[in-house]
């Protein structure tokens, strides 16, 4: 009998057991149940300084609001890391209350209808002295609401390191691609090379850069009807020029084929380049962690060409979802962020990383430095990479996938000529235009 | 689910043997008991989401939007794109070169480990210490091995005078998919060793005995006794690290994500990237399907052999 | 040249020699520089010129893991993930196990084959509807979640390895039990178990490695820091930080300490639990 009670007792326990660890994942109710009362997603600027006032920000609006620290999640969330997370986060329905969107992620989530109306906010700031900058509206107004508060003017600016171009018999950047190439073939000495150029296969900075050339010969990825445009001649010229700096001259490193979006950022602030494009997060985590190489480093317009010398520059915005289960605590936030005096002393101490959206704010002794004249003569005459038309849900795709820097890569890697790599792009955006219903 | 069917304990009270008796004693009662929580968890999380995959696949779904059901458009534009042929293909040769040198370098240290030795413990445990590592892990180790300024392997080239500066292993056209597929091998090949060791060591020692005898050479010995014995052990790990090999995204992911130009994408870490950075969950679960056929035919190789034991 | 036996062996296992001294330097070289570039300081890590060893030892960059990065939420995180899933797998498949290779039912066979396919089920191909289905049961962003769905594939394979090992043990043995009025579980409990102890531990080691290791289901089935782990939160500080490889190999030396101490509390076991388990074909 004794053998018997043995079993059945271990028998029980057993099953007891798998029973409650079977059931415990269904027990769980805080699953649903969210601890935090606001979810912020910190995208870190690469300066460390920013970041934490940010985080001081959101820290003080709640304790105005009576939240307790526990009710009160920020996250510090990579740019690169967003598109992921957030894909993930939307489907189980948990997207945080407030984060920074960038024009990509602002068209797709916007057209996705997640993004919630923020024209109150946005209103609110137009009534301010001096206005807010009004270029970045149209981009974020979806189905008629403005879906995003836009936060920051990101200029992309030419990062340059004088002194090596100095070395090389140059006092100031080139200022067409042609000669560029010439300074830069005196520059590159492996391990060294002249332009960190981006052409990984991740969105965002790749993009620019392919664009930057582009733009001086007269490219652009659609006409001002918003129809895909990328076939033409100089689109064709800026590939070749690609070419020539990656395959024949070698003034760019190999690696860039697989850098990720902070490769140039990396690079620069390690002195492997003496060129970067990019937008000021460069400059100012110079500043921050104190780099030599920041007394010799000058912003610049890129190069240019025959259709002139171009700068881009994109908006951020900070965006509430519809999802939220506290909407107005996250639109509380925002507006504590962008009240002027908090606004300013988080634009000065990410030092360069964003122009303001008050333009009444560049007036600041700040922006009078010698350093940025550079960033302001960029940001005076900067346009979208989307110019003359803008991004649409087709246009965020191929931005996304990086269809564009793919056929790039196909051209650099595998031989590909010039004027079909340009084709090819085009055709592929044809198809993605097609499939989602946009004029053609 | 056979089961459902088997005969379920009556709580009678004057029933003689207790129910817990009659439970542990009654073969099909105890069967289904048993095999219960298994199913039902691996109905929750295989098999009906391999069928959700399948009717996502027919559909165009974004995260957080409603699916939208498109036929085979999925499909049709995967087969008229020129990329996916790459990356299939990528896919292919990917799997074929790593699997077999995994298979070389797993049998010789198999064999080398086999051999008498002083120390020999030592050395098994360290050869076998990657399979420990998380991919991951080894992943970013292997970035920072590979890194063109300051990584191991361009430092050490340079210092022995082999090469003027670093090269980017993880750019470079020729190179890429060679650097991905050593990453693979690091981490993979112990799983190799492992399991020929431990068929190895199941060969029976008279065997080789009695060749000896025969004045067998060493080479002899090899392909007339180790190869034949070591057969089954062969296909097996074969074919699951085949299957392992082929949809595992991690080292691909995280060293090159596909770059240069696709010539080390495979097509489930496309299909991740699809889904989760692009937001296009239909396509992303076409490419899965595309790629499932060609597992298929393994699993059933695969099943067979393994079955076959069970018969027995 | 012909060689006679004892010259061809002597031959053979001094290539062997050779060939272990080649292998040992190749698995542990990158390990080796994980290990050197955490000592180091930003300087020598950066530094153009080549040095193998740190000039200048220091543990700055475990501070700097410690202190200011979420290392130890992953870390924590993915411990009772990799447990929990282990004990589960652990229960469930020597139960599953046991119904299948010693007690007769209808669908046995079915059975048998039916968990072989889902084994082999890739994760990539199950992370999609898996996203939607565990956000429908309310599980998303938490770790059971993870925890179920990891038992989708451990749970297979550990059966798998555990059927092949209860068919080696004779059931003779079992057998004569029962005539001494030992019940089903008595044997399983008394008899099989008992023999079994290497088999479990190749069990519990590889389905602790696997949940540690798992990345895809990770990647999209939490969102939150606070419930993410090692090989979904690590690789983010690539794009935190600009100098963030001293950290970075610092947070790999110590991600692999775990599984690397499950192995050498069970590697005694491993050659044997798979010799007479799942390699036997």
């Amino acid at each position: 009998m004794t053998r018997y009670t043995y079993s059945r007792r271990q028998f029980g326990k057993l099953g007891v057991a798998a029973a409650a660890g079977l059931s415990a994942p269904f027990l769980a109710t805080r699953a649903n149940a969210r601890e935090a009362q606001l979810v912020f997603w910190l995208q870190p600027n690469f300066n460390k300084v920013a970041d934490d006032l940010l985080e001081a920000q959101t820290m003080e609006y709640a304790k105005m609001q009576g939240l307790n620290e526990s009710d009160v999640r920020i996250e510090k969330v990579p740019g690169g890391e967003v598109a992921k997370r957030m894909a993930a986060a939307l489907e189980v329905g948990s997207p945080p209350d407030v984060t920074r969107v960038n024009e990509t992620d602002m068209t797709k989530w916007g057209s996705d209808g997640h993004l919630a109306d923020l024209t109150d906010l946005v209103d609110e700031m137009r009534a301010r002295e001096g206005g807010i900058n009004e270029g970045s509206i149209p981009l974020a107004s979806i189905d008629g609401g403005i879906r995003g508060v836009p936060m920051g003017i990101a200029a992309n600016a030419a990062h340059v390191r004088a002194d090596k171009f100095r070395e090389a018999g140059y006092d100031a950047l080139p200022e067409t691609w042609e000669e560029f190439i010439e300074a830069g073939k005196k520059i590159t000495k492996p391990p060294f090379y002249a332009y960190g150029m981006a052409l990984g296969l991740t969105p965002s900075d790749s993009l620019g850069d392919v664009m930057s050339v582009v733009a001086a010969y007269g490219g652009s990825l659609v006409d001002d009807q918003n129809r895909p445009a990328f076939e033409s001649d100089g689109a064709v010229e800026a590939f070749k020029i690609i070419n020539r700096m990656y395959n024949v001259d070698r003034i760019i490193p190999r690696g860039t084929l697989s850098w990720d979006n902070s490769g140039n950022n990396k690079a620069f602030q390690s002195g492997q380049i003496a060129y970067a494009l990019n937008p000021t997060s460069i400059y100012s985590s110079l500043i921050t962690n104190e780099s030599p190489f920041l007394e010799e480093t000058i912003l610049e317009r890129p190069p240019g060409g025959p259709a002139g010398r171009f700068s881009t520059a994109s908006t951020d915005y900070y965006g509430v979802f519809n999802a939220s289960p506290s909407a107005d605590l996250a639109k509380g936030l925002i507006q504590h962020f962008m009240k002027p005096e908090n606004y300013g002393q988080f634009l000065l101490e990410a030092g360069g990383r964003y122009l303001p959206i008050y333009p009444a704010q560049l007036e600041d002794p700040f922006w009078q430095r010698p350093a940025f004249a550079g960033l302001r003569e960029a940001a005076k005459t900067a346009r979208s990479t989307y110019y003359p038309g803008t991004l649409t849900p087709a246009l965020s795709e191929i931005v996304t996938r990086s269809m564009i820097v793919e056929e790039v890569q196909n051209m650099l890697v595998k031989g590909k000529d010039p004027a079909q790599a340009v084709a090819d792009a085009h055709k592929t955006m044809v198809e993605v235009y097609t499939r989602l219903g946009e004029p053609v | 689910m056979t089961d459902a069917t088997a005969p379920q304990p009556s709580r009678g009270p004057n029933q003689q043997p207790t129910l817990w008796e009659y439970i542990s004693n009654d073969v099909r009662t105890l069967a289904f008991l048993f095999l219960l929580p298994t199913v039902l968890v691996l109905t929750c999380v295989v098999l009906y989401p391999f069928f959700y995959a399948l009717l996502l696949s027919f559909q165009d779904k974004s995260p957080g939007v409603p699916a939208r059901f498109i036929g085979l458009k999925n499909y049709i534009e995967l087969l008229s794109d020129n990329e996916f042929q790459q990356i299939f293909y990528n896919t292919v040769w990917y799997t074929v070169v790593a699997v077999s040198i995994k298979f070389a370098i797993g049998l010789t240290s198999a064999m080398v480990l086999n051999q008498p030795r002083r120390f020999n413990n030592i050395y098994r445990t360290i050869l076998f210490v990657p399979w420990a590592v998380p991919t991951v892990i080894a992943s970013l180790i292997w970035l920072w091995v590979y890194n063109e300024f300051n990584g191991l392997l361009n430092l050490l080239l340079v210092d022995l005078g082999l090469l003027d500066y670093g090269v980017a292993w993880l750019a470079e056209p020729k190179l890429a998919m060679w650097s991905v597929i050593a990453v693979v091998v690091w981490n993979g090949t112990p799983f190799y060793t492992m399991h020929f060791l431990a068929g190895l060591q199941s060969i029976p020692k008279e065997l080789y005995e009695a060749a000896e005898i025969d004045g067998a050479g060493e080479l002899h010995k090899f392909w007339h006794i180790t190869i034949p014995s070591m057969a089954p052990v062969f296909t097996i790990t074969v074919m699951l690290s085949t299957v392992f090999t082929s949809t595992s995204i991690v080292v691909v992911n995280i060293l090159t994500n596909g770059a240069p130009a696709n010539l080390t994408q495979i097509l489930p870490n496309e299909s991740f990237s699809l889904t989760i950075e692009a937001g296009r969950m239909g396509l992303g679960s076409a490419i899965n399907m595309m790629l499932f056929p060609f597992l298929v035919v393994f699993i059933i190789l695969l099943t067979r052999r393994l079955l076959s034991k069970d018969g027995g | 040249m012909t060689l006679t036996q004892n010259q061809s062996k002597t031959l053979v296992r001094g290539v062997g020699g050779v060939i272990l001294f080649v292998l040992i330097v190749w698995t542990l070289a990158p390990l080796y520089w994980m290990l050197v570039t955490s000592l180091k300081n930003n300087t020598e890590i950066y530094s153009p010129d080549s040095n193998f060893w740190p000039i200048n030892p220091t543990l700055d960059n475990y501070r700097t893991l410690f202190n200011e990065t979420n290392f130890l939420i992953y870390f924590r995180n993915s411990l009772i993930v990799a447990a929990v899933t282990t004990l589960l797998s652990l229960i469930l498949s020597a139960l599953g196990a046991y119904a299948l290779t010693r007690l007769r039912f209808p669908g046995r066979k079915f059975f048998a084959r039916a968990l072989v396919y889902t084994y082999l089920m890739p994760s990539s191909l199950l992370f999609i509807p898996l996203l939607i289905i565990i956000r429908s049961v309310g599980l998303q962003n938490s770790l059971e979640g993870l925890v179920f769905a990891y038992l989708g594939f451990t749970v297979p394979f550990c059966t798998w390895l555990l059927m092949g090992y209860f068919m080696s043990i004779p059931i003779e043995l079992e057998e004569s039990a029962m005539i001494d009025g030992c019940s089903r579980l008595g044997v399983l409990f008394r008899i099989v178990l008992p023999l079994t102890v290497p088999a479990l531990a190749v069990v519990a080691f590889f389905s602790f490695t696997l949940s540690w290791n798992e990345f895809i289901y990770a990647s999209v089935l939490v969102a939150d820091t606070d419930v993410r782990t090692i090989p979904t939160g690590i690789p983010n500080f690539i794009v935190e930080d600009v100098f963030f490889w001293g950290p970075m190999m610092a947070s790999t030396l110590i991600s692999s300490l775990p599984p690397l101490i499950v192995y050498f509390l069970f590697q005694r076991f491993l050659i044997t639990g798979l010799t007479l388990g799942a390699v036997k074909g």
